[in-house]
């Protein structure tokens, strides 16, 4: 399915990954994924569970080694710079990167101590930054899970990085975090920082992200400004329709202007509209077909959210299953 | 370099482990100067019969200068090993699990940086706490030694001189028979990343190393000549060749005391022990270098 693809317009590109591949024994986790970050937006890495988010974040930072491909960081190829790609980068990762035993403070002395040079006052202000200000003394062993995971995104920002690679940074995170956590994206982004940034939750990457990627079973389906992808899914609205008599129905409806397509599903009738004409055409199918004595027995306009495109073009959700298909 | 090392010295600086095992090594010197060395002494003292109080000079040797000191290195150099090895073990397995190995090396920290760090910044600490129990042992035999009115002097009358420059090498050939066996703890651990293999690899080659070089022993002929290449038998000539002389040598190691006639040439152990050092770094920085790192799986 081609759904207005584009990939991001010129400008600087912050990450490349270049046919990457990935293969873990036989499964095949990561299928030549080709994606372009552009420096200064948010890009979001939406997928189900399962289709290769993380392990294209660990390809990029070099923890795994891919099986072909390769990754390019701020113009550098990681397999020959590394060590000097990653100074300018940010990340969380799944699954905890904390000593429990230390406290919030020194867990980012630490990283200070072995990577570029941060100054105590910096610690202190993105402890204050992600809210745990008053929990910075204590031990993390004793932190809650949206506690470790805003000492994560601190520990991933306090070196003030060009670009920020956050895996599923709001699990864990309450409203008020997600929220925290949305006005801080907006924030380094506003301040130049590229952020990149996977989620399997399509609302969050809608309402933070200026570019998405959707991946499913290690094969990237589309990428481009959201937008675009919204549109493309917004032109898909439709109107569900139950009646006496579908097969005059058909008829009536397919003559009517504005009116894209008409299917039966379910034993219904979807009837497809473009999205601002919907309302007007609940009201005017219903006259036009109790005009022809062919009466309703439910209307119901659907709006095609980008909720809906996502789970069509990834199919049911979890890839775990389809993965599992997908070996070789 | 030296803020890698502080980073390394914060996080083991604030864990329980080091001091459970800093106190079995104090336990263990004290056991060896206090207990066997200087109450059986003492026991003595008092015996009527001087068929047996003829023994009593013999007995200094547990706790006095110099002859009490190579015995405490041969027991801080085997029990020392398996303690670092624990230690070593659990300052890497924790690393994985906890995620922050991960973390390190995608902020940009090589891999043989991320070892490097960890190997020099775990040795440091060792350091500490073996030198901290050998310091212990010191005091403690000057301490006994003053308490049974013997003269404190590492050059006694009847014994092979010994200098502060002899002291130095001695304390140094006991710690280096200690690095074999941190490395090889150190790359059980950083292949099978688990605190548990590490420690009990290390315990358990200790144990099957010095069985196994007995029973080749005993058997003798070629048998005997494999133990050559073992750790154990060369380490043996390290301390055999600390010795002040083959008089009584009262160690809490478990194995036969060390004597330079049976052993190969400690120049020659030196060698075979540096060639185990830098096979075991390869093979660790080699499987370390291709290693994918799996995500943290908690505590
Ligand atoms: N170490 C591993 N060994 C074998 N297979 C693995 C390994 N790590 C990941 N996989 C497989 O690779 C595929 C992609 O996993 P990955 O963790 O990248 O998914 P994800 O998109 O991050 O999913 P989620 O949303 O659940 O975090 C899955 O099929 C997974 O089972
Ligand atoms: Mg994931």
């Amino acid at each position: 399915m081609s759904i207005g693809a584009t990939t991001p317009a010129s400008g600087d590109v912050v990450l490349r990954t270049v046919g990457l591949t990935k293969r873990y024994g036989s499964r095949l986790a990561l299928d030549g994924l080709d994606i372009e970050v552009t420096r200064g937006r948010v890009y979001g890495f939406l997928g189900p569970n399962g289709s290769g988010k993380t392990t294209t974040i660990a390809l990029a930072l070099g923890l795994i080694s891919p099986t072909a491909g390769h990754v390019e960081i701020l113009g550098l190829d990681t397999r020959t710079h590394r060590a000097q790609a990653l100074r300018g980068v940010g990340a969380t990762l799944e699954g905890q990167a904390y000593f429990p035993h230390l406290s919030a403070r020194d867990n980012l002395r630490v990283w200070a101590r072995i990577g570029a040079d941060t100054t105590e006052q910096r610690i202190d202000e993105v402890i204050e930054r992600v809210g745990l200000a008053s929990r910075a003394r204590d031990k993390v062993r004793n932190f809650s899970l949206g506690m470790k995971q805003r000492l994560a995104v601190a520990a991933a920002i306090m070196h003030e990085p060009e670009m920020v690679i956050l895996d599923e940074p709001t699990n864990g995170l309450d409203p008020a975090g997600i929220r925290e956590f949305r006005e801080l994206i907006r924030e380094l982004a506003a301040g130049g920082t590229t952020v990149f940034v996977s989620s399997h939750i399509l609302s969050e990457v809608e309402q933070m992200c200026d570019d998405v990627a959707i991946l499913k079973s290690g094969r990237l389906i589309t990428q481009g400004p959201v937008e675009t992808l919204v549109g493309a899914s917004a032109r898909a609205s439709s109107v569900l329709l139950r009646t006496t008599d579908d097969e005059s129905a058909i008829s009536v409806l397919q003559a009517r202007p504005g009116v894209v397509a008409v299917r039966r599903e379910d034993g219904r009738l979807v009837v497809e509209a473009p999205q601002e004409q919907t309302a007007a055409q609940a009201a005017a199918i219903s006259r036009a077909l109790a005009e022809r004595q062919i009466w309703l027995t439910e209307l119901r306009p659907q709006e095609n959210n980008l909720e809906d495109f996502f789970m069509e073009i990834t199919g049911e959700g979890a890839d775990a299953a389809a993965g599992a298909d997908a070996n070789a | 370099m030296r803020e890698q090392i502080l980073a390394e010295l914060m996080k083991s600086r604030t864990r329980w482990l080091p001091y459970v095992l800093l106190a079995v090594l104090l336990l263990g010197a004290g056991v060896q100067v206090w207990l066997f060395g200087y109450t059986m002494w003492w026991s003595l003292r008092n015996e009527a019969d001087p068929q047996l109080r003829s023994d009593l000079p013999e007995l200094i040797r547990g706790f006095a200068l110099p002859w009490a000191l190579p015995a405490l290195l041969d027991a801080g150099q085997f029990w020392g090993s398996m303690i670092v090895g624990v230690f070593i073990a659990s300052g890497i397995a924790t690393e994985y699990n906890w995620g922050t190995a991960r973390q390190a090396i995608s902020r940009g920290q090589s891999r043989n940086q991320w070892l490097t760090m960890k190997l020099l910044g775990l040795a440091l600490f060792c350091a500490i706490l073996l030198l901290a129990a050998l310091a212990f042992g010191v005091v403690s035999m000057l301490w006994t030694s003053s308490l049974a009115g013997y003269a404190i002097t590492l050059d006694p009358p009847g014994a092979a001189h010994m200098t502060v420059f002899d002291v130095a090498i001695v304390i140094l050939r006991a710690g280096f028979g200690v690095l074999p066996y941190a490395l090889l703890a150190f790359a059980i651990t950083v292949i099978g990343r688990s605190t548990a293999l590490g420690s009990t690899g290390i315990i358990l080659f200790v144990i099957i190393e010095g069985t196994l070089n007995s029973i080749f022993g005993a058997l003798g002929g070629t048998w005997a000549d494999i133990r050559t290449f073992s750790i154990e038998h060369n380490v043996s000539s390290l301390l055999a060749a600390n010795r002040v002389d083959d008089g009584q040598y009262l160690s809490i190691a478990f194995r036969e005391s060390p004597r330079a006639s049976e052993l190969p040439d400690p120049w020659v152990a030196f060698f075979v022990l540096c060639a185990w050092c830098v096979a075991l770094l390869v093979v660790t920085y080699y499987v370390f270098n291709r290693r994918d790192l799996r995500l943290g799986t908690g505590e």
